[in-house]
């Protein structure tokens, strides 16, 4: 870790969301428009900050800052190649939940600080769907860290030279993705800001610059939680012939797309029926997919 | 450097780059009010959100007993694992328990 | 699962329609939406869409909508191919008419509180228990009259708790007013048929029967509203279930159906628009479309999700409620307007009919009335003799309707119009919603297939 890798996280960061972006064109079947893009963000950033009379003026504006932080604190976490691995901490994964937490109150708070009602309605379906996903994801990051008996992301990578987590454990993966497409409220997610049932919802109030952070946040959220999954279920850099950043790269968006294919594909989820799913399916089969990884590490990986 | 001192300089170039983007979208646009004189909608939050989020602070304290246990667990063996065992046993009852008891009801 | 990548001809831009995307597909205008990617986020529009003139009710929902869309777009106003709540051409009673253009009717608020139709309106704490006894602090909300995907000129008055329903009522804000001997079409998402309906009552008015080789093309007619109706409506469903797959599979077929001319501009004289009309020979197309979205539809594990097993309807409930139209039909109560009739009778009509009554069975049912409607339609127009209708001359000339069946008679000097099973559908919808959170509930909501037009007293 050297003084440059704070700049290279948020270059990944704004690159990233760039990606993430054209992917978005490129599953939607919408033609890319680079002129039009453009066009758009500086629209965007010139028009004047907006804000309900209504609102809580501290939680509404500070929202798409903690948001955007979250996510590149997540991004941080992340581990791209042998000689960038982010923060490369030791106790990486626990910190990439950590970081994703920060998600939790920012969407609440641009619900709340916004004041309609279905905003309103929007933070607390938002906070539903957190009670949902984060056990489970929490849950399968325990499974997959056992075997490589550390909780530095670069670790759980290295176990993976021979065999990706995802083969080895198929339940704990099939846990983990749409955990991480609920933490980025992504479609089939996209519990808080669904557009046609909330008209927007939490984020309806955002104009400007507000609405272009959270657009980003929400873009670097996505490249980070596909980082990670990378990382911790594909084996990560390691892969024959190209370097291992470009693996990286590969996997990732690999990943990112999958996530967006998904949600064009999928219904959005309803809250109550993502619950009973979350507490009484994806619960119990974490915690056998965890007694599995026990089993896994004693028979294999001592 | 030290993680701290990583997320530190990471944590400072944010604020860095989102202050400096609101002041300048503050001075040359400033801030534009709308809805005025419309009551905020903010209601009490509703009891059922409590006995999940009871459920969900019950499996956030095990998740702090899981993790040291995925790092050391490797080299300690199968007396480790029973132990684990034994304590997502008592939190799947819990799941089990606030199932039956309806916890889990949304409307 | 297959990844396609398509590439797209053209870039889509965001749009957003007044009143809602259904009546401008059934009033002639699906193209006009060619381009435009709908969304019901006012604030991602980069287009609005709105028909000229527009209904007098939706006045205030589209300035509260103005204050929600971006600065620098601008509202497109478009003469629709047939203006909402147009006259019938050419079809009047006795021999006086008034002389006046093309107007539309005028609306009446029905005053039930403060309703002022904003985009999302209305936030008002109140305190009252609730189930268990709880002092909660409910917001009350009224959702519409221009909440995309909803139909606009519907406006849900609810109570929520939370984010669960606790109380609802449902009102139709849009009206016209019968006038005078010409008709006028009260309800313009099922214009055909209304136009179908005032022929027959003029013709009963004047004394005569209603057999004629033309009768053909009028079945054929209703029958394909029907279709495009089903089809405008599932789509809007997959647009607020954000079920893309389902919303290109009624693009589809949609376009398959506008291909074979099936919607049929009736601001030419009735005599004239049904001899311009459909060509058999395109309507298999059509079919093919229709039969992959049929399959879509019961198939789809994604609609099933969302849909199954909520706002169930028995069989009795739907009777004492008296519902009509493809809600009933859904819930095994076998009401349809068409079994009594010789003509369809000919054509080897067979009314579909649901078993589970719920909202699953409602979209099912009426994907596969869509598909039975585009036969029927082309049997009656490769067929030759018609027979009689029936009916009591001076009577009230009854045609199922997409929603229901639909009746006009002109009796008293002026015009009796009813669309039976409208009111209890909207009540029905509203007692279906309390107790559900909000997604589900819109979801309900949108499985009744409500008009926000209100026909009658």
């Amino acid at each position: 870790m050297s003084t440059l890798t704070p700049l290279g996280v948020l270059a990944v960061a704004l690159g990233g969301a760039g990606c993430v972006a054209v992917l978005e064109c490129v599953v939607a079947g919408t033609r890319l428009a680079p002129a039009t893009m453009a066009r758009l963000a500086s629209t965007t950033v010139r028009q004047p900050l907006r804000r309900p009379a209504t609102y809580d003026s501290w939680l509404f504006h500070l929202a798409p800052g903690l948001l955007l932080i979250a996510a590149v604190m997540a991004l941080a976490t992340v581990p791209w190649a042998p000689g960038f691995r982010g923060v490369d901490f030791q106790a990486g994964v626990i910190l990439f939940g950590g970081a994703l937490a920060y998600v939790t109150p920012a969407v609440f708070m641009a619900g709340w600080g916004v004041g309609t009602p279905l905003g309103v309605v929007g933070g607390f379906r938002w906070l539903a769907l957190m009670l949902a996903y984060a056990m489970p994801l929490a849950m399968v990051v325990t499974a997959v860290a056992a075997p490589a008996g550390s909780l530095r992301p670069s670790d759980i990578v290295e176990v993976q030279h021979a065999v990706p987590m995802a083969l080895v454990q198929p339940l704990a993966f099939a846990l983990w993705l749409p955990a991480i497409v609920a933490v980025c409220f992504l479609p089939p997610f996209d519990l808080p800001q669904a557009d046609s049932e909330l008209g927007g919802g939490a984020f309806a109030g955002y104009r400007g610059l507000d609405a272009a952070i959270v657009w980003l946040a929400q873009r670097v959220l996505l490249v980070a939680v596909s980082g990670m999954t990378a990382a911790l279920f594909l084996s990560g850099w390691h892969g024959p012939l190209l370097p291992p950043a470009i693996w990286m790269a590969v996997k990732t968006v690999g990943v990112a797309t999958l996530v967006l294919w998904a949600g064009r594909r999928l219904p959005r989820m309803e809250v109550d029926r993502t619950l009973a799913l979350a507490w009484k399916v994806a619960n119990p089969l974490a915690i056998v997919a965890i007694v599995i990884a026990g089993a896994l590490t004693l028979a294999f990986y001592r | 450097m030290t993680a701290v001192e990583f997320f530190f300089v990471l944590l400072a170039l944010l604020l860095g780059l989102l202050l400096s983007a609101y002041a300048l979208v503050l001075w040359r646009r400033g801030v534009e009010v709308t809805r005025r004189g419309e009551q905020p909608a903010w209601p009490r939050y509703h009891v059922r959100f409590y006995t999940v989020a009871l459920l969900f602070i019950a499996f956030d304290m095990e998740m702090a007993y899981m993790y040291p246990w995925a790092a050391v667990f490797r080299d300690l063996g199968f007396f480790a694992y029973a132990e684990i065992g034994f304590f997502l046993t008592v939190l799947g009852l819990g799941i089990a328990y606030g199932w039956r008891e309806g916890a889990l009801e949304w409307s | 699962m297959v990844l396609r990548l398509r590439r797209s001809r053209h870039e889509r831009v965001p749009g957003f329609v007044i009143p809602d995307e259904q009546t401008w597909t059934l009033l002639g205008a699906e193209s006009a939406m060619a381009g435009l990617q709908l969304t019901a986020n006012p604030a991602a529009a980069r287009v609005v869409l709105a028909p000229d003139p527009i209904p007098d009710e939706l006045a205030e929902g589209v300035a509260a909508l103005r204050e929600l869309l971006p600065d620098d777009v601008a509202i497109d106003y478009r003469a629709l191919p047939v203006p909402v709540g147009t006259r019938v051409r050419d079809l009047r009673v006795g021999t006086e008419a008034p002389a006046a253009g093309m107007e539309h009717g005028h609306g009446e608020h029905d005053g039930h509180g403060d309703g002022d139709g904003g985009h999302h309106d209305m936030m008002a704490i109140v305190g009252d228990p609730s189930a268990d006894g709880l002092i909660m602090e409910s917001i009350q909300l009224s959702h519409g009259p221009l909440a995309a995907p909803l139909p606009g000129g519907l406006v849900v008055d609810v109570t929520l708790d939370g984010d669960v329903v606790a109380e609802s009522a449902i009102r139709a804000l849009l009206r016209v007013e019968p006038a005078g001997p010409e008709p006028r079409v009260p309800d313009a998402l099922t214009p055909v048929a209304w136009t179908v309906v005032f022929a027959e009552a003029v013709a009963r008015a004047g004394g005569g029967s209603t057999g004629s080789e033309r009768a053909w093309l009028s079945l054929a007619a209703v029958e394909l509203e029907r279709a495009v109706s089903h089809l405008a409506w599932l789509r809007s469903l997959g647009r607020l279930l954000d079920l893309h797959p389902l919303i290109e599979a009624c693009t589809r077929s949609l376009a398959a159906l506008q291909a074979s001319r099936a919607i049929l501009p009736y601001d030419t004289p009735h005599d004239d628009w049904l001899e311009a009309a459909v060509g058999a020979p395109d309507l298999p197309d059509g079919r093919d479309a229709l039969s992959d979205l049929v399959k879509l539809v019961t198939r789809s594990r994604g609609l099933r999700w969302r849909l199954r097993g909520r706002a169930v309807l028995t069989k009795a409930e739907a009777s004492s409620r008296g519902l009509c139209g493809p809600v009933a039909r859904a819930s095994g109560r076998a009401v349809d307007g068409r079994t009594d009739d010789p003509r369809y009778a000919r054509l080897g009509f067979d009314p579909a009919l649901g078993t589970q009554g719920d909202a699953l069975a409602r979209a099912i049912l009426r994907a596969e009335e869509a598909l039975a409607a585009v036969d029927l339609a082309r049997r009656a127009l490769e067929a030759d003799a018609c027979p009689d209708a029936g009916g009591v001359p001076g009577g009230a000339a009854v045609t199922e309707g997409p929603r229901g069946p639909l009746s006009a008679r002109w009796t008293d000097g002026r015009w009796l119009l009813v669309a039976a099973g409208a009111e209890p559908a909207r009540r029905a919808a509203a007692d279906a919603m309390v107790g559900l959170e909000w997604s589900a509930a819109l979801a309900v909501l949108a499985s009744f297939d409500l008009s926000p037009w209100s026909v009658g007293a």
